[in-house]
């Protein structure tokens, strides 16, 4: 195991439990950089800048903790010159805590010539064209480079629709790479967080759990889903690997960033999400609102609309600019993709206090009521919302 | 009216103060710069980056351009508030510039009672009515007199004539117009190329009675040497000298464009008072980071730090070290390269802060070389 197993019960790196309502619950996560509330929501700014907002305005949201991408920032500026810049925190001029990937996803998902073997992913790199291994030692190495508070272990990558023999091939895999990963880990400035996988196969998931959770210091994830697969199939992964997780682990559900993913997750006893969906959205004029979920501020009935986004939002956004005027430039000016980008990830993290404030008042069912209603205006709520519902015992006579 | 008080002149330029502009009383030493914006906004910032992280050396004038703002006329008229209030513009004065000066002005499209501006769906036809309509709604505190800019050097002289009489006209129009308006103009002065038609303009149109509460200043027409155009000083210096000539020497003299520090130090000591922050922006877009040397109010010397070159790929040292701005405060130049290199908004951000700051501060430079020489 880990030279630096004894490092785990360093005062630097907790994760504190607060109050449990259901299956929900609500934590202080302690990382070197700050103490972050969970469930937490985790803004992705992939090359090191969160899509046009300046970090003090990240501050001024009061977020805790961003996910920066190790594939992208391994090829540019790359790893070595981030930790010539002093790491990634000082390179990008934020205070607090970071989350970076293992890198093995993004090689999955953007590399036309990919092969995994014991070793590790070997893939095309998309700027020099050349060869290039991706190993355990080496994600940990450019991770450890980055200098963000929680790396992630390199697994092994199938999609979420696999079926058969490969799938405990790549857990079995998994496991052993994140040994791997382990014994190259030396900073103890940074924890790692082992990723469950095992596909849409529930008992696979849980004997994954067992295997990881023996493993894992501070934190766990919950990898392998928002590829395409059923939401019914989705909720009940989320659902299974919660149960068969112990407690003193947060547990961070890996791309998961709809509001109403984020709500349900939260409430089956998911503790972290990272999704670049608001600004990625933001950038097509899409700002996210409790009312109705989606408001496309393109489309022409809202030349004339001179309310804010939000009413209720507190955001500089709102509080200052109307949707006739972010209609007006949308597609022309950047400062339409700054403002909506605002607004949206404030609209995630007030959505997850609000979360947090349920649990922590009991209230639950009521939030969740409430939620849902304002989300699905007039629309009827999805199945698997309902069955979600249903299975954690929260009853809405009128669904 | 705009107040505008001459307070000494030397050879290195003109000194004044700003006291009052349309309905706002500000306090703006010149020679200075309005502040660009684009869209209501100086480009890439939103109003609460730009309050909170440029920090400027006087309280600042804003320059609307026109062309990203009316295909929203009807929009901002129906908001009944004004532009300031659509979009989330401080409260300070408002200028309306009628051309943006970070596009090209093409050649061929002005009419007899029209000319052209470029918006985002392409060519407006902009009237004088049309243009007394927009400064109502939104309200603004100055605008321009529409002028037939399009006399490219090689002109022929029936189109030069044609260009003055309809300039002329619109001139005339304009005042006629603002009887019932009472929002102060500058007088829009062109001639390309031509010292004699500059002398012709001016005298055509500027020499409005020196207490009419309705001129705010002259607007020169320099549009043929933006930066990337031609620059030779001693034309320039000619064809300004015939313009400013005959005409009241108190009078605010302001002129558009995207200038490098040192076209403003020429334009200033040939008489310009106030200019734009364009020249920042565009610097800015293209990943450079304007730098004034020290010597820069002596002969007008300045650098530009080119991001797009890998020279500064692993150099995490500030950009400028003596710098005051935001930017320069908490970024390195490694980290601006890798943000150009990627291609994310978060560059032209940060470059804008910087680029405004300095620019601003080439002015603060040239008052204090004129002051000093003023004084002895
Ligand atoms: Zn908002
Ligand atoms: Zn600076």
């Amino acid at each position: 195991m880990s030279k630096n197993e004894n490092d785990d019960e360093s005062p630097m790196m907790s994760f504190k439990l607060l109050n449990i309502a259901g299956r929900a619950r609500r934590g202080q996560l302690q990382l070197p950089h700050s103490i972050v509330e969970t469930p937490v929501f985790m803004p992705v700014g992939t090359q090191g800048t969160m899509k046009g907002v300046l970090p003090e305005q990240l501050l001024e949201m009061d977020c805790r903790i961003l996910l920066c991408n190790t594939y992208h920032l391994g090829h540019r500026p790359g790893h070595n010159l981030v930790k010539k810049a002093g790491g990634i925190h000082k390179m990008m001029n934020w205070p607090r805590s970071i989350l970076t990937d293992s890198g093995g996803f993004q090689m999955v998902s953007l590399s036309k010539l990919m092969t995994v073997d014991e070793e590790g992913v070997n893939f095309e790199s998309p700027h020099t064209g050349e060869m290039m291994l991706l190993s355990p030692e080496q994600s940990i190495h450019i991770q450890q480079c980055l200098g963000a508070d929680i790396m992630m272990q390199l697994d092994h990558v199938i999609h979420v629709l696999t079926t058969g023999p490969i799938v405990r091939e790549a857990m079995g895999r998994s496991i052993r790479w994140l040994d791997r990963c382990n014994a190259a880990h030396t900073r103890d400035d940074q924890t790692l967080f082992p990723i469950v996988q095992g596909g849409l196969d529930m008992d696979m998931r849980k004997e994954c759990v067992e295997e990881m959770a023996k493993r894992a210091k501070v934190g766990i994830a919950i990898g392998g889903l928002s590829g395409g697969e059923e939401k019914s199939a989705f909720w009940r992964v989320v659902a299974t690997c919660c149960e068969a997780l112990p407690p003193h682990l947060p547990r961070y559900v890996m791309g998961v960033g709809h509001p109403i993913d984020l709500v349900i997750c939260s409430l089956l006893g998911a503790d972290m999400f990272d999704c670049v969906y608001p600004t990625r959205t933001a950038r097509f004029g899409t700002a996210l609102v409790r009312r109705g979920g989606e408001l496309r501020l393109n489309q022409n009935k809202y030349a004339n609309d001179f309310t804010p986004i939000d009413d209720k939002c507190t955001c500089e956004t709102c509080q200052n600019y109307t949707r006739a005027f972010i209609h007006a430039i949308s597609q022309k000016e950047t400062v339409a993709c700054h403002l909506i980008s605002m607004h949206n990830i404030k609209h995630q993290l007030d959505l997850m206090r609000d979360v947090q404030k349920a649990i922590a008042s009991g209230d639950a069912q009521e939030f969740l009521k409430t939620f849902l209603e304002e989300q699905y205006l007039g629309t009827s709520v999805p199945q698997w919302v309902i069955d979600a519902c249903d299975y954690m015992g929260y009853k809405f006579s009128h669904f | 009216m705009v107040k505008f008080n001459l307070e000494g002149a030397s050879a290195a330029g003109r000194l004044g103060k700003i006291s009052q502009w349309g309905s706002k009383s500000i306090e703006h030493a010149t020679p200075s710069c309005m502040l660009y914006l684009r869209a209501g906004h100086v480009p890439h910032l939103t109003w609460q980056v730009e309050t909170k992280w440029i920090s400027h050396l006087q309280s600042p004038i804003y320059q609307l351009t026109l062309p990203s703002l009316v295909e929203s006329k009807e929009v901002i008229a129906k908001f009944k508030r004004g532009i300031a209030a659509f979009c989330a513009i401080p409260n300070g004065p408002l200028h309306l510039a009628t051309f943006d000066p970070m596009d090209e002005l093409k050649t061929g499209y002005n009419e007899a009672k029209t000319i052209a501006i470029w918006a985002s769906g392409g060519k407006v036809k902009l009237g004088v009515y049309e243009q007394h309509e927009i400064v109502k709604s939104f309200g603004v505190d100055s605008f321009e007199t529409l002028i037939d800019y399009d006399v490219p050097r090689d002109v022929t002289n029936k189109r030069m004539s044609k260009a003055m009489d309809r300039t002329k006209i619109l001139n005339e129009q304009t005042f006629e117009y603002e009887e019932n308006l009472a929002t102060p103009v500058f007088i829009s002065l062109g001639g390309g190329f031509s010292a004699f038609q500059r002398r012709k303009c001016a005298v055509d149109n500027g020499m409005r009675k020196e207490d009419d509460e309705m001129v705010a200043g002259y607007s020169l027409e320099l549009h043929d040497f933006w930066d990337g155009g031609c620059w030779d000083v001693e034309e320039l210096k000619k064809l300004l000298s015939e313009t400013f000539e005959p005409l009241p020497k108190q009078r605010l003299r302001y002129v558009c464009g995207p200038f490098s520090p040192k076209q403003v130090w020429h334009l200033v000591q040939l008489g310009v008072d106030l200019f734009d922050t364009s020249y920042a922006v565009k610097m800015a877009e293209k990943a450079k980071a304007i730098r004034l040397n020290d010597s820069y109010a002596t002969n007008g010397d300045f650098e530009l730090m080119d991001f797009t070159l890998d020279q500064y790929k692993d150099d995490f040292t500030t950009p400028y070290k003596e710098c005051q701005c935001y930017t320069c405060k908490n970024y390195t130049r490694g980290y601006l390269h890798h943000l150009n290199n990627t291609k994310e908004l978060l560059c032209s951000i940060l470059l804008v802060i910087h680029n405004v700051h300095e620019y601003e501060r080439s002015f603060a430079m040239l008052r204090e070389r004129i002051s000093k020489e003023c004084s002895t």
